[in-house]
């Protein structure tokens, strides 16, 4: 397996994959060298500061965990399908809902398999709650409420962390707090309740005077 | 005979805040040296955390600062609201996340970023050792400087920072930490650019 962007959450699924029995990290990818040097310190063999390059040397990889800024999801994973891997991303799949319904087309074409990191419906109280809803123990879903309050990426308790640039930038977020975390919460509204569904109403706030939405319902 | 300090107990409102600190300037008997026609005015925005987390300072507290000084020292006199980068947090974020953008167009004021201003290395001595601080030329220039810090304990060594560590904060490079935090020379480079 490859791993493309070594940031909080790529270093993390790093780590959970070398505790995945059958699962080997063989090459990684990210601009960081002290980021790469970690890599290689866990056994990692082949380092590259591109992910281009380390799609172009698939031989040992089938697949490719993305953890990449949202901006680069879209292309990392045209990129990965034509080089033939299976695919997995951190969410948000992409920053449009087109460019999502081209890579659902590109994964059709390719026969390859694509998975988008939902983790929420893996946690012990969804899954619970998911298989007494299946039975029918709550009766007829009526009403479903979801609420999360977190503040994305400027939550680092007492000790503040550097928040890349791009998070600064609605060009390459795509939205906000929408993506970063509404994107949980819809996942998990379709998870429970299944099909498609309209949105009737939506109202963005902007408490940090940025262009992209700090708050939403 | 150390500094003078004014308390005063502070209302709610803009006006009351505005009072309150004339008060407390007038306790001290505060008067600056020479004629003032700028001020620069140095709040805390470690980072991206809003004033109501107590973290920072709160813009509304900066613009009675504002009317006050302006009520004091004229009407035209150039008034800058100054902040360096820090290790986590870039001054252009701040400003704009923490009100200040606004507070500058309300309130006619400069923003100014010190990490892009032109500094100046001075020398300075602590007890037997000696170092280099980087000092932006602006607060170099300013006839009046005024600190607003946030008290705060965070630093384990130091205990309870206050306002020369929001001095210290004028210091361009983001990476600040290296400076105070070697063994004995902590209080004494805070010391040091309180002087500067």
């Amino acid at each position: 397996m490859g791993v493309i962007g070594l940031g909080h959450m790529g270093r993390l699924h790093m780590m959970n994959c070398t505790h995945i029995e059958g699962v080997r990290i063989v090459a990684v990818a990210d601009r960081s060298k002290s980021a790469l040097k970690k890599a290689e310190a866990l056994g990692v063999k082949n380092v590259y500061t591109d992910y281009h390059d380390l799609l172009n040397n698939p031989k040992e990889l089938d697949a490719v965990l993305i953890s990449l800024p949202n901006f680069l999801h879209f292309e990392s994973i045209r990129l990965a399908l034509e080089a033939g891997l299976n695919v997995f991303v951190e969410k948000p799949l992409a920053n449009t809902s087109e460019e999502c319904r081209k890579i659902v087309k590109l994964v059709d074409e390719s026969g390859r398999k694509l998975m988008v990191g939902h983790c929420m419906r893996f946690v012990d109280a969804t899954e619970k709650m998911k298989a007494i809803a299946d039975k029918g123990q709550i009766g007829d879903l009526e009403v479903v409420t979801l609420e999360q309050i977190l503040s994305g990426p400027f939550a680092h308790g007492s000790v503040p962390a550097p928040v890349p640039e791009w998070w600064f930038d609605l060009k390459r977020t795509g939205v906000g707090v929408l993506l970063d975390l509404g994107y949980h919460l819809i996942d998990l509204f379709r998870f429970f309740v299944g099909g498609d569904f309209e949105v009737m109403f939506s109202c963005f706030d902007h408490k940090f005077n940025l262009a992209m939405e700090d708050g939403e319902v | 005979m150390g500094s003078p300090v004014g308390l005063v107990k502070v209302g709610s409102s803009e006006e009351e805040i505005k009072d309150s600190i004339g008060d407390a300037l007038d306790l001290i008997d505060f008067k600056p040296k020479g004629l003032v026609k700028s001020v620069d005015i140095k709040p805390n925005l470690c980072y991206y955390w809003q004033s109501s987390t107590g973290y920072t300072t709160d813009p509304h507290l900066v613009g009675a600062l504002i009317d006050c000084v302006r009520e004091r020292y004229g009407r035209d006199i150039h008034i800058r609201v100054v902040e360096a980068d820090a290790t986590a947090m870039k001054t252009k974020h701040a400003f704009k996340m923490l009100g200040y953008e606004k507070l500058a167009q309300d309130y006619n004021v400069e923003l100014t970023n010190l990490s892009e201003d032109k500094n100046d290395t001075v020398e300075v001595t602590a007890g037997e050792q000696s170092f280099n601080l980087r000092v932006p030329q602006t607060i170099q220039k300013a006839d009046l400087k005024i600190n607003i810090p946030k008290i705060k304990y965070t630093v384990e060594n130091i205990k309870l920072t206050c306002a020369l560590k929001n001095i210290f904060g004028c210091n361009p490079y983001p990476k600040k930490v290296p400076i105070p935090f070697q063994t004995g020379r902590s209080n004494s480079s805070h010391q040091q650019s309180h002087k500067i």
